[in-house]
């Protein structure tokens, strides 16, 4: 007998499936058998990622929105109840970063980033929630960052959203338990993405990344290594299982050891 | 998906495995197929935990030691890597609680709390660890408590204790990474066990009211610990290290209401 993670017959959403953690999260789910239905802003990757999903024989469905749009959240948690009937999963990976010193970044910078790590997960939570309720069932998990917990160089406003996404996780999880919702974070550290490669914006600051920066005051990474983006999805899969059933309103840095706050 | 096939034939120590959490634990480790070997001190208890194990399929041998002895720590590791070959698990479960007024806890009361929850803890995974290095990887998981980081009345020993279980898992975990090891711990909230019924039925109003603050509405069972265990335990948790993992149902979210 083996540990299996067996989704058959329940719904995930998963946002910010174009690429990344998304779409490790999406494929990871549709492997452990969950019907899927993504979304991201990018239509080309979207369409990459539900090919990916169909290869594997998964159940999939890709529709485009504009998270940070409350009609599109609502559209699309509406979109997915038309196309599945339920939604079990949650999973908001959806999320920018734009690289500024605190001095130097712009009001465009800061809304960008808040309306789509924190206000887009917010109205994905509460328009799944509200469905979740009825059914007196659900698993959300949002993608927040290990930079929600402590504070990075010129990361101040996807800081700011992270630590957002951790205290409105709690937030939600405190109201929502009593239908029988559980909603947890899981904090990556430097992951092997489009996203890490922004941050460094130099292939040399990678490996600054990983062996730490005095120069930026950077902890290095104890594991040695950035996470592959399965390994984040490997934590949402157990999150989003019945073995994490009596877990809510926590953070799981999956980060090599990174903060270990 | 099959993530954690990765435990069939693993050997898993788990201190303390003879009952509640620990036997909850060993049952768990056992069932996805790793071969586990209970540790505590006195032989027939976990001699017949083994035997259950066994009876239901699973894997399971007992060897006796008290984890609080260096000495037997370290001969207990020898047993095990003589009889099994390899140490791939070590869950530190082993512990403790004296519930008492700090004013009115003595020395001999602090010593035996700290000698089981921290010492033996920190020898065990000392002993466990060099076999793991050699090995290139190994999963250490420490039953803490949400008491590492709340207080509750009468138990400052065990909270301090727990605390510690806590940093230690930390440090172990920054020193231990570059050798493949991970070292987790894990925060169990109010676990209801035969251990914890007498204290719940002693009073029956302060547990009603306790249990409502709960928001997923119940108290934690033994069995709500295995899967975070297994994740631990296995390759679907290799970059997660240094961490503290609570189970509680939301107890401790800390519902400000006023």
């Amino acid at each position: 007998m083996s540990f299996v993670i067996d989704l058959a017959g329940k719904t995930a959403v998963v946002t910010g499936a174009a690429r990344g953690i998304g779409r490790a999260v999406a494929v990871a789910l549709a492997d452990a058998g969950a019907t899927l239905m993504v979304t991201d802003i990018a239509p080309e990757g979207l369409n990459a990622s539900k090919n990916v999903i169909d290869k594997i024989g998964g159940k999939c469905r890709a529709h485009q929105a504009d998270i940070t749009v409350k009609a599109q959240a609502d559209g699309l948690i509406e979109e997915t109840l038309r196309s599945f009937g339920q939604i079990d999963i949650l999973v908001n990976c959806a999320g920018i970063l734009r690289v500024a010193s605190f001095l130097e970044t712009t009001e465009a910078d800061w809304d960008a980033t808040l309306d789509v790590n924190l206000k887009g997960t917010f109205l994905c939570c509460q328009a799944a929630g509200r469905h979740m309720v009825e059914r007196r069932t659900g698993k959300i998990v949002n993608l927040a960052s290990n930079a929600g917990k402590v504070p990075r160089m010129n990361n101040g406003s996807y800081c700011a959203s992270k630590a957002g996404v951790i205290l409105l996780t709690r937030v939600m999880a405190l109201e929502l338990a009593q239908y029988g919702i559980a909603v947890n974070a899981v904090c990556p550290g430097g992951t092997d993405t489009e996203m890490i490669r922004i941050q460094a914006g130099d292939p040399k600051v990678l490996d600054r990344i990983i062996q730490g920066d005095l120069e930026t005051y950077r902890a290095g990474i104890p594991a040695g290594r950035l996470a592959r983006p399965e390994e984040q999805a490997y934590m949402v899969l157990y999150l989003a299982s019945e073995y994490a059933d009596h877990i809510t309103g926590q953070t799981f840095f999956v980060d090599g050891g990174q903060t270990m706050v | 998906m099959d993530l954690f096939s990765d435990l069939k034939g693993n050997t898993a120590i788990v201190t303390g495995g003879n009952q509640g959490i620990g036997f909850a634990l060993s049952d768990g480790l056992a069932k996805y197929g790793a071969t586990v070997v209970i540790v505590n001190r006195r032989a027939e208890e976990g001699g017949k935990a083994a035997q259950r194990i066994r009876d239901a399929g699973g894997s399971a041998i007992s060897i006796p030691a008290d984890v609080s002895q260096k000495d037997a720590v370290v001969k207990m590791v020898e047993k095990v890597i003589d009889q099994q070959g390899q140490i791939d698990v070590l869950v530190n479960n082993a512990g403790v609680n004296i519930r008492k007024p700090a004013t009115e806890i003595s020395e001999e009361d602090l010593n035996a709390i700290l000698d089981i929850n921290l010492k033996g803890l920190f020898f065990c995974c000392q002993a466990a660890a060099a076999p793991m290095i050699e090995q290139g990887r190994g999963k250490i998981i420490n039953v803490s408590s949400i008491a590492y980081t709340c207080a509750f009345l009468d138990r400052t020993p065990y909270s301090a204790t727990k605390a510690g279980v806590s940093q230690l898992t930390r440090t172990l975990a920054l020193e231990w990474a570059k050798f493949g090891l991970t070292v987790n711990a894990i925060g169990p909230g109010i676990v209801q066990t035969p251990l914890t019924e007498a204290y719940m039925k002693s009073d029956p109003q302060r547990t009603d009211r306790v249990r409502e603050m709960i928001p997923l509405g119940r108290f934690s069972r033994p069995e709500d610990l295995v899967g975070v265990t297994l994740f631990l335990a296995s390759k679907a948790s290799d970059y997660l290290t240094g961490q503290t993992i609570i189970v509680d149902g939301g107890f401790t979210l800390g519902n400000m209401d006023w």
